[in-house]
């Protein structure tokens, strides 16, 4: 599980919630959470 | 955990004929969940266009929107918050800080969104937030020489907001972070 905001805490660098770079923690985020409403539908 | 666009004074296609293209590239649907529109933007597709990237989008009326039924003012409540959006005519003189203050008070609101002088701005007075996205086209204005496309994304989170700054410069898009508590 991924927490943007405590990964900027640890790069000390503003990272852009909406980055299209592929390594992007939010971009993680955005897909675990897509990840988890599927997984909710399922249940 | 919310994430808020907040974006105006776009004056298309009287002023500016788009976004610039990376802003375009960046502002796509399924990560934004609400858009705080503080007007100008004159066109119906410019609406449209808000609403492929978020559903939810509030606006306010601009002196250059057509659309009689959009409000001159709106509060919104998102978290813990409320916030007052008005697109910044009405408050004289443009952009005091003072004026604004009194706006806040009227609406009773602990973050206040303005537009109408296209100069992106956060600050906080008497423990509120004051945020002015400035253009996202960087469109002509008398009140500012050189405008640089700017708009704001705000994540609110309870009662703390992050706000990321996204400006167009030299053909990139430069990005700064402020925060908020209440």
């Amino acid at each position: 599980f991924v927490d943007p905001k405590e990964e900027m805490k640890k790069q000390d660098e503003v990272i852009d919630p909406l980055s299209q770079s592929a390594d992007s923690p939010w971009n993680k985020f955005f897909q675990n959470n897509e990840l988890q409403k599927e997984i909710m539908r399922d249940i | 955990m919310v994430l808020t666009l907040v974006i105006g004074d776009m004056h298309v296609p009287m002023r500016a004929h788009s976004l610039p293209a990376k802003f375009k590239s960046l502002l796509v649907p399924g990560k934004i969940q609400s858009i705080l529109c503080t007007g100008n933007l004159c066109t119906k597709e410019m609406y449209e266009f808000l609403r492929t990237v978020a559903p939810d989008v509030h606006v306010v009326r601009g002196d250059f929107d057509e659309n009689a039924s959009w409000p001159e003012t709106k509060v919104v409540t998102i978290e813990k918050f409320r916030i007052g959006v008005c697109h910044g005519h009405q408050v004289v003189p443009w952009g005091d800080r003072e004026a604004l203050s009194a706006l806040q008070r009227q609406l009773d609101c602990d973050i206040l969104i303005t537009g109408h002088t296209h100069k992106y701005e956060t600050f906080e007075s008497d423990g509120h937030f004051f945020i002015n996205p400035g253009s996202a086209t960087g469109a002509y204005s008398a009140l500012t020489l050189d405008v640089v496309p700017s708009f704001l994304l705000m994540d609110i989170q309870g009662t703390h907001v992050s706000c990321y700054l996204y400006r167009y410069v030299d053909g990139e898009v430069a990005v700064t972070k402020s925060d908020y508590s209440r």
